[in-house]
């Protein structure tokens, strides 16, 4: 018995001594570590791809179009502390996603990442035996223009809301100290940007020769065309900049814009991108594709630069039923102002207000015109407007509630108020399905009665499955054309800014423009890049944010009276929203409190 | 051609096989070898010992002292003086009885219970039940003693006041007296009741009911890794009984834990089937990371309780302060203590007991019907100026609305009502056996629980099945070994829509929708494919979770020959669980009435306009559908040496070293698939390959534990303990941080013991001073902190045709050096009962500084960087509070009752954290609450234009909205007018109070309990176009003729200032309450009853939990739904609660033994 005893005693001791061995002697199951990834091509190349997934897209419940004169996000009738004009450094108001205001200082997250891959990239070749080193440095010398022009994309982007900035070339270490870094000035935080930009250009291959989605030579180009373009504005080029934060001490115009000029003729000289063919001079046609090429699953088109795809099996999607109107059962976000619709011409080329003219006390819009006679003032308008607006009577998709199909077989879009009448008295009154009157969903219908068609998937039902894989464009070729067109015009070469501005009109179907260039060009690029994240920096960088934020946030009410056999209908501009407050501090975005209490060396933006 | 490879086989090679075969050699040992903690004594025991002229007493005594075995005997029927010699080695009780009464004509006869009766052979002991027919004779009393709760009582001392004659109940707890003098008292005792004394008189039948003394001075209570008698325990341990654990008629063991324990914070926050557990927090939160306690089921960390069988636990305990030291690392938010029944020697007994029920919910929040709702709504439109021509209601409609007579076009639903059904079903059911013979004993179970959703059209449901075996064996006299076998499965199912959508949606369905037309077909969604009566159901497709556990555990003791004391166990516990989750969605079909055409042909909206009902389908357009499995293996082992020693009678010595080690192992596989053909068959086979996808992973963890602990007590009146643990942690660096030491020390005087007590404070009868300081850790963060590592991220899509490929992402910023987090807790506290042990009163008070608390420096360290924080050991809370307990149990005759009372205190404050430097002094969240909220102040509403006027307000400010106190009286209203509210959701003072009356075979129970004021946001986004208000916001609003109104006008949405940009304490709701949480009556059917029935005892009863609330400050909802108590959540944000109700149970039951 005791002799047992011992026996199973010594063996609880040994199996001890096993289970001690170190069962704390483990690593995670669900990473890589640090020399694994920087010692693999391949999977350094796998890092690159969440870098490409962290450039965003527009594609948020609040879009950029809503921070201009463009249009609004809320669906309530008011609007946000920005454009109230009370915006402060604690309460700035705005969103947090990707490159809108507040998201774009926190993407310098991406920026470290960014730096964190460059440390390491070049390295990677080392670990190869010298017969496939060569072949793994060209591999890793074009991984680092990709991660360059990432870089310079990223900062190119914060810098347009918030001025110079910390400028970081290497990662960011934990144990750094962080108390002495300061914004660089405007300037050099520009000149940052053009360096990464010009290196990534070298690095990289034209569109062609890259796999799709991938950064290109090309959108290295016209990312630096479009940021020398912002660099070499008014707003921070005109010599009268508060602080070298947000503008240049003592600007050199002249080479500024033959700066940006050069660079967006770079662009246009590798002969490698066009503008798309639209089927001009048919309009109809030109309003089918030019609504069609947003809705591109990939960027094959010669006139898309640089963008993001998706794809629905792996659950790389948008939601985009926010922007649907409500009878459609969409959330009804991000709608566009009357005076945006306004400010699309007729389709002859001419301005909307020689035909039309809006009553200044009652709102009601009448036909003054001698060409259209017609009283509906959709009618006969640039074709991008059909492409990017969806206003009443405008065929959209069929709907799914079984009782509105009924109504509306067809589907479209319902906004107006029907009246019958009989012998003056009013017998029945009907509000349209895709209004804040309507039966079902109203809360989400936006107080403009105007909702954006551009981007939109018609393809999607939101009631079924709200989400879609069609792409986001950073930067298409017709930005190239606007970007030289402006640097010729402020350089005096009206000719070739001219020859270049009405090649975007005509591909749309439309004359050449007439009167005053400057004017016809930020009508025109309002109208072609509305909705593409354009306005907001364009009217700060013109300086002409006091002009836009004073156009009325109007909607658009639509009474059809029916009375005896006779349909009468009128169009009437309302107020949608409160006025927006011009203030000077509008210009530049703050940054937040909470972010100067962790670096209080860091100083604020003119009027915060 | 095998042979000849092992033939050659290389030495090396083979040494490698024989370590493997030695290695699975010692592990089957070793699963037999490893045992626990000894929590029952086995009763085959076997002796060795030798007595050389002992009186017969001694001998006993040395058995009893030795074993379970108790013995009963009157003294003038058995010698127990006389002198004897008895050699004992390897002897059963019945070998040594047999010896000792050798030719003495004693017989002696084992009963239940380990209860040994010694009667004078022949004339057979009077109490041992066959010969009750007597009775009618003079000087005879037979009876029957009965606990509180009905059960039969064997082995109570009835002793004939002043004489020494007495007996002992039978069995089945029956006794019978003969001789007995006129004017007699019987005196009845038992361990662990209260003595009671009953004068005869002329009855000669005597049914006692013996109540629990107050405190069970010779209760053995369960601590960390041993037991101890309760009078020695010097920490700070409160417990929880059998019997307060399966009164309330719930799923979840935690569900039944709140009021009964003080400075136990039990919340009970939703009731959604399956996921309705109680969120527990031991003197609230005294860290700003993780805050949840450990659970140790039979030894093994990590338990879930809520996978458990209330019935099969014997006991719980929880270890609040120093007491918890022995757990090391995971013990700074204490331990909760489990331990399940073992068998004991004795026939097979059965036991059933199970209820059936109805739950419904305790409380919804109304919401404005059609009327109101439409009234608010032209309201809110009016006050943006809408003309009213495009009113959305016109007053016609309101007018309709309110008849009623309109259902087709104006219907007035209640959504609740619409969805929900009256009551929903809810059963318990579990049997047991347990006994055993010499050499083994065993406790089994099966039980089954479920729980039905509250919905109409139902598809949510929890099922839960129980199994366990708990084996003792006893090898020979060193050895014992033990294996425990449970499994459990459980079974949920649940909409394939989300609970929250489901209960938000229900709130946001406008009254004056249909969800229902009169002729019975669904009506439309609310928003995008959302119809809650609908949705709720399973026309959508279904969802189920099943989790299948198994748990076994391997222990053995082995006492060390030769060395009296010295005791070696170890345990070995393999842990598995398998988890299957699929669900399958598809569209289904929801009806619009084409309302123009129905009104178009002369219809009112009375007329059916069933006609006129389109069909229209919602949810995905093609079926879909996910799975996933995973497995996870825990591995535990613990090798334990123990001492235990008295020393010259007086100095008790208890020492023991122990390591442990914990090894987990994960593993999950998930599938999509969609575009299937049919909804016939949801199996991944039937889906199209076009967008599938399939994934897996892994994770992992360990532990290895050295500690120990050394108890010395001096006549169990000076009492000291000291523990010391050291810990290893994955989480943590070899280099740096992965081993923390634990010291921790507790010290005791049962100053009741001392004679100038005895002599002066006669009253108090048990008196007991504590104090215990110790330092614990918590190491509750994301493992490999300390490591640069890279996770797979989401990745981009490429090339033409589109192709998807992940990315890699750095996880996280390197902190080399983390470490644990350190509680250093103290207490000091009091034990006493008074008034012959029928009062209790004990109190605790302590105090905790929390340092090292794992937090990010995101306050500190600015965005640019760009850096993604790790945790950091810097935080500091600190954590005080007391707990008061007082308990009164008495019985008068047949009447008896018992009232206990706790209330507790937490208070916790931070030291020390990153926050930024705060916009004014008076917004520093530092030297305050953690959760805390920083808020405006409300003052009231805004009663007309002037006032606004008058007063520094928001812009656009106007009648009717919330009126903001300028806190910095600075005329407007900016940041800084934000104030903190220390309330938050987590309660300060916690309370319960149970009693109980019991008069004969009737028995009235019930547990008081409740919380302090709460701060929590029950507001939610909703109101307006979109969604109803609540009653509460309708009741008493500011309108045009209503200026001096409590409450602020109607709204749409977020839109007004105080419903987003500033949020105001009027957007809370105060929480303090105390409700009838658990009410049950029950009858013990007589014995007459239960014995033509072949039952030993039965008991029925009908019991309710959540019964009723004796006060509540919150207008809207149950004060406890919420978020989980310990949940991070950030500084002034909201808590919407937009859950499952909490339930009120109503159920009926019974308890049988047989």
């Amino acid at each position: 018995m005791k002799k047992n005893t011992y026996i199973l005693i010594f063996l609880t001791l040994v199996l001890v001594l096993q289970s001690c061995e170190d069962p704390l002697d483990k690593a995670p199951l669900d990473r890589f570590s640090d020399v694994v990834v920087f010692a693999d091509v391949n999977l350094a190349d796998k890092y690159l791809m969440s870098l490409y997934n962290n450039m965003g897209d527009g594609y948020s419940s609040v879009m950029m179009s809503a921070m201009s004169d463009e249009g609004a996000n809320k669906r309530g009738g008011s609007i946000d502390t920005y454009h109230k004009g009370e915006q402060t450094a604690d309460r700035r108001g705005g969103y947090n996603s990707y490159w809108t205001p507040n998201g774009a200082w926190d993407r310098f997250s991406v920026i470290q990442e960014i730096n964190t891959f460059l440390a390491n990239i070049d390295d990677i070749p080392n670990g190869y035996d010298d017969l496939l080193k060569p072949g793994i440095k060209a591999q890793t010398d074009l991984m680092r223009g990709e991660a360059l022009f990432m870089r310079g994309f990223a900062y190119s982007q914060i810098c347009r809301v918030y001025g110079g900035l910390p400028l970081f070339d290497e990662p960011n270490q934990f144990s750094d100290d962080f108390k002495s870094v300061t914004r660089a000035t405007f300037e050099e935080t520009i000149n940052f940007i053009v360096s990464d930009l010009d290196e990534a250009a070298q690095l990289l291959k034209p569109k062609s020769e890259m796999k799709m989605g991938r950064a290109t030579k090309e959108a290295a180009l016209a990312i630096k065309a479009r940021i020398l373009l912002f660099a070499a504005s008014d707003l921070t080029a005109d010599g009268t900049a508060v602080n070298d934060l947000v503008g240049y001490a003592s600007p050199d115009r002249t080479a500024l814009w033959t700066a940006a000029r050069d660079a967006a003729k770079a662009v246009i000289d590798m002969g490698t991108c066009e503008l798309e063919d639209f089927g001009a001079p048919d309009q109809e046609m030109v309003a089918q594709k030019f609504f069609d090429y947003f809705k591109a699953r990939d960027l094959s088109s010669n006139e898309t630069i640089w963008g993001k795809m998706f794809l629905k099996s792996k659950g790389i999607v948008e939601g985009q039923s926010r922007n649907y109107p409500n009878g459609f059962g969409g959330d009804g976000r991000n709608g566009p102002w009357m005076t945006m619709v306004d400010e699309f011409d007729m389709s002859d080329g001419s301005k909307f207000s020689e035909h039309f003219s809006i009553d200044p006390s009652t709102g009601v819009y009448q036909n003054i015109s001698s060409t259209f006679l017609h009283e509906n003032p959709f009618k006969d308008r640039d074709p991008r407007l059909y492409a990017s607006i969806l206003f009443d009577s405008a065929k959209w998709q069929p709907r799914l509630r079984a009782d509105y199909t009924v109504i509306d077989p067809n589907g479209y879009v319902n906004t107006r108020t029907t009246i019958y009448k009989e012998g003056g008295v009013e017998v029945s009154k009907v509000f349209g399905m895709d209004t804040r009157n309507a039966t079902w969903n109203s809360g989400n219908a936006n107080y403009q009665r105007l909702y954006t068609k551009k981007m939109m998937d018609d393809q999607v039902q939101p009631l079924l499955d709200g989400q879609t894989d069609i792409v986001w464009i950073f930067i298409r070729y017709a930005e190239v054309l606007f970007m030289y067109s402006e640097a010729c015009m402020e350089l005096g070469d009206i000719p070739t800014a001219t020859t270049y501005l009405n090649m975007i009109r005509n591909r749309a179907g439309l004359p050449d423009f007439t009167g005053d260039i400057r004017e016809a060009l930020h009508h025109e690029k309002k109208v072609e890049m509305y909705f593409e994240e354009q306005r907001w920096y364009d009217i700060r960088r013109w300086k002409i944010l006091e002009e836009a934020f004073s156009t009325p946030n109007t909607g658009i009410d639509i009474v059809e009276v029916n009375e005896d056999g006779v349909r009468t209908t009128t169009w009437t501009a309302i107020q949608a929203a409160p006025h927006n407050t011009y203030v000077a501090s509008q210009y530049w975005w703050p940054i937040s409190a909470t972010e100067i209490e962790r670096a209080p060396q860091l100083q604020n933006n003119p009027g915060f | 051609m095998k042979k000849n490879e092992d033939v050659q086989l290389p030495d090396n090679r083979f040494w490698q096989k024989l370590v493997l075969i030695m290695r699975l050699t010692t592990i089957i040992y070793f699963a037999c070898l490893m045992q626990v903690s000894a929590t029952v004594y086995s009763q085959a025991t076997k002796f060795a010992f030798t007595a050389e002229n002992k009186k017969v007493s001694e001998v006993l005594k040395e058995i009893e002292d030795n074993s379970n075995f108790r013995f009963f005997y009157q003294n003038e029927q058995v010698d127990v003086n006389r002198r004897v010699t008895v050699k004992a080695n390897d002897a059963t009780v019945e070998q040594i009885l047999d010896k000792i009464f050798k030719g003495e004509e004693i017989s002696y006869k084992v009963l239940e219970d380990d209860l040994i009766l010694l009667s004078p052979e022949k004339k057979a002991f009077e109490t041992v039940g066959e010969k009750i027919a007597v009775s009618q004779q003079q000087g005879i009393v037979t009876g029957k003693v009965t606990d509180t709760g009905g059960q039969t009582l064997p082995g109570v001392t009835i002793v004939i006041k002043g004489t020494t004659r007495g007996t002992v109940t039978n069995a089945d707890g029956g006794y019978t007296l003969s001789n007995i003098p006129e004017d007699a008292t019987l005196v009845f005792t038992f361990v662990g009741m209260r003595t009671q004394e009953v004068i005869i008189g002329a009855q000669n039948q005597i049914n006692v009911i013996m109540a629990e003394s107050a405190v069970g001075l010779d209760e053995v209570i369960v601590v960390g890794y041993g037991t101890q008698k309760k009078v020695n325990v010097i920490g700070s341990v409160t417990t929880v009984s059998n019997k307060e654990l399966t009164a309330a008629p719930v799923s979840m063991v935690s569900n039944a834990l709140a009021g009964r324990m003080p400075g136990v914070i039990v919340q009970q926050m939703n009731g959604e089937p399956g996921i309705n557990m109680s969120s527990i927090l031991i003197r609230g939160r005294a860290t700003l990371g993780d805050n949840s306690p450990l659970v140790v089921v039979d030894g093994i960390p990590g338990g879930d309780i809520n996978s458990l069988l209330a019935e099969d636990i014997e006991s719980m305990s929880i270890l609040k302060d120093a007491s918890a030291g022995i757990y090391g690392a995971r013990a700074a938010n204490g331990v909760i203590l489990i331990t399940t029944k073992r068998g004991s020697t004795s026939v097979p007994r059965f036991s059933y007991s199970g209820n059936e029920g109805l739950q419904t919910p305790t409380m919804l929040p109304e919401m404005a019907d059609a009327p109101t709702y439409a009234t608010m709504i032209r309201e809110m439109l009016s006050y943006r100026d809408v003309p009213e021509g495009d009113m959305m209601y016109s007053l016609d409609d309101i007018a309709k609305f309110e008849s009623g007579e309109y259902p087709w076009t104006h219907p007035n639903t209640d959504w609740h009502k619409e969805v929900l059904a009256p009551y929903s079903s809810i059963r318990n059911h579990n049997i047991s056996v347990s006994g055993g013979t010499k050499n083994l004993t065993y406790y089994s179970s099966f039980g089954y629980n479920y729980e039905e959703g509250i919905y109409k059209d139902n598809a949510s449901s929890y099922k839960r099945y129980n199994v366990r075996v708990n084996l003792d064996y006893k090898i020979n006299e060193y050895f014992n070994i033990g294996i425990d076998l449970s499994g459990s499965q459980i079974n949920n199912n649940s909409p394939v829509f989300g609970v929250s959508n489901i209960w938000s949606r229900i709130k946001d369905g406008k009254p004056t929708m249909p969800a229902f037309y009169p002729n019975g077909l669904p009506g439309p969604d609310i928003v995008a494919g959302i119809q809650p009566a609908v949705i709720s159901g399973s026309a959508p497709g279904f969802k189920h979770n099943n989790s299948y556990n198994l748990n076994s555990i391997f222990t053995s003791t082995l006492k060390i020959p030769g060395v009296e004391g010295l005791v070696l166990s170890g345990t070995f516990s393999y842990d598995q669980r398998f988890g299957v989750s699929k669900s399958f969605s598809h569209s289904f079909v929801l009806y619009d009435l084409d309302t123009q055409e129905y009104l178009n042909a002369g219809n009112t909206g009375k007329e059916d306009g069933s006609a006129f009902l389109l069909p229209g389908d919602r949810g995905p357009a093609d079926p879909r559908l996910s799975e996933s499995t995973s497995n996870s293996v825990n591995k535990f082992y613990n090798l334990k040496l123990s001492y235990d020693k008295t020393i010259a009678d007086n100095h008790n010595i208890g020492a023991f070293i122990a390591m442990e080690s914990s090894d987990y192992l994960s593993q999950n596989l998930s599938a999509f698939r969609r575009y299937f053909d049919s909804t016939q068959l949801p199996y991944m086979f039937a889906g199209s390959t076009t967008d599938w996808s399939n994934g897996g992973g892994a994770s992992n963890d360990a532990r290895l534990n050295y500690f120990g602990r050394f108890t010395y007590n001096y006549k169990e009146t000076y009492l000291l303990e000291f523990t010391l643990r050291r810990d290893g942690s994955i989480r943590f660096s070899e280099d740096s941080g992965r081993w923390g030491t634990f010291p921790s020390v507790m010290a005791g005087w049962r100053v009741s013991n001392e004679d100038f007590w005895k002599n002066n404070v006669q009253f108090i009868d048990y008196f007991k001073l504590k104090a215990s300081f110790g330092q614990m850790g918590n190491d509750a963060v994301a493992a490999y902190q300390y490591l640069t590592s890279y996770g797979f991220s989401t990745g981009s899509v490429l090339e033409n045709p589109r192709l998807y490929v992940t990315g890699l992402a750095q996880s996280n910023v390197p902190n080399p050096l983390i470490t644990w987090e350190v509680a250093n807790v103290a207490n000091f506290g009091f034990e006493s009962t008074l008034l012959n042990n029928k009062l209790s009163f004990n109190a605790d008070f302590f105090y905790e500084r929390r340092s090292d608390i794992l937090v990010k420096k995101n306050a500190s360290v600015p965005t640019f960087t760009g850096l993604s924080l790790p945790d950091e050991n810097f935080g500091i809370v600190e954590n005080r509070g007391f707990e008061i307990e007082l308990g009164y149990n008495e019985r008068i005759g047949d009447l008896s009752y018992g009232l206990n009372g706790n209330i507790a205190y937490a208070h916790n404050t931070i030291i020390e954290f990153d926050e930024p430097e705060a916009l004014e002094p008076w917004q520093s969240l530092t030297g305050h609450p953690q959760g805390a909220l920083l808020l405006y102040k409300s003052l009231g509403i805004f009663r007309d234009q002037e006032q606004v006027d008058a007063t520094p307000h928001v812009s656009g400010a106007r009648p009717g909205d919330i009126i903001i106190d300028d806190y910095n009286d600075d005329g407007e209203i900016t940041n800084s007018d934000r104030v903190i509210f220390e309330k938050n959701y987590v309660p300060e003072l916690t309370f319960g109070l149970s009693f109980n009356l019991g008069y004969k075979n009737w028995m009235l129970s019930g547990l008081v309990q409740g919380a302090g004021t709460t701060l929590k946001r029950f507001m939610r986004d909703g109101g307006g176009l979109n969604s109803n208000y609540y009653a509460h916001d309708a009741d008493d609003r500011w309108t045009v003729d209503n200026i001096d109104a409590t409450k602020p006008r109607a709204w749409q949405r977020t839109e007004e200032y105080w419903r987003s940009d500033f949020l105001t304490d009027y957007n809370y709701q105060k929480g303090a309450y105390a409700r009838m949480k658990n009410l049950q009556i029950s009858y013990s059917l007589p014995q007459t009853l239960t014995k033509s029935l072949f039952l030993k005892n039965a008991m029925v009863y009908l019991s309710a939990q959540n019964l009723f609330f004796i006060f509540n400050r919150n207008k809207i909802q149950d004060p406890e739904t919420g978020y989980p108590l310990g949940s991070d959540v950030n500084f002034g944000q909201n808590e919407t609660g937009e859950t499952y109700p909490i339930m009120k149970v109503y159920a009926g039951g019974v308890k049988i033994n047989f």
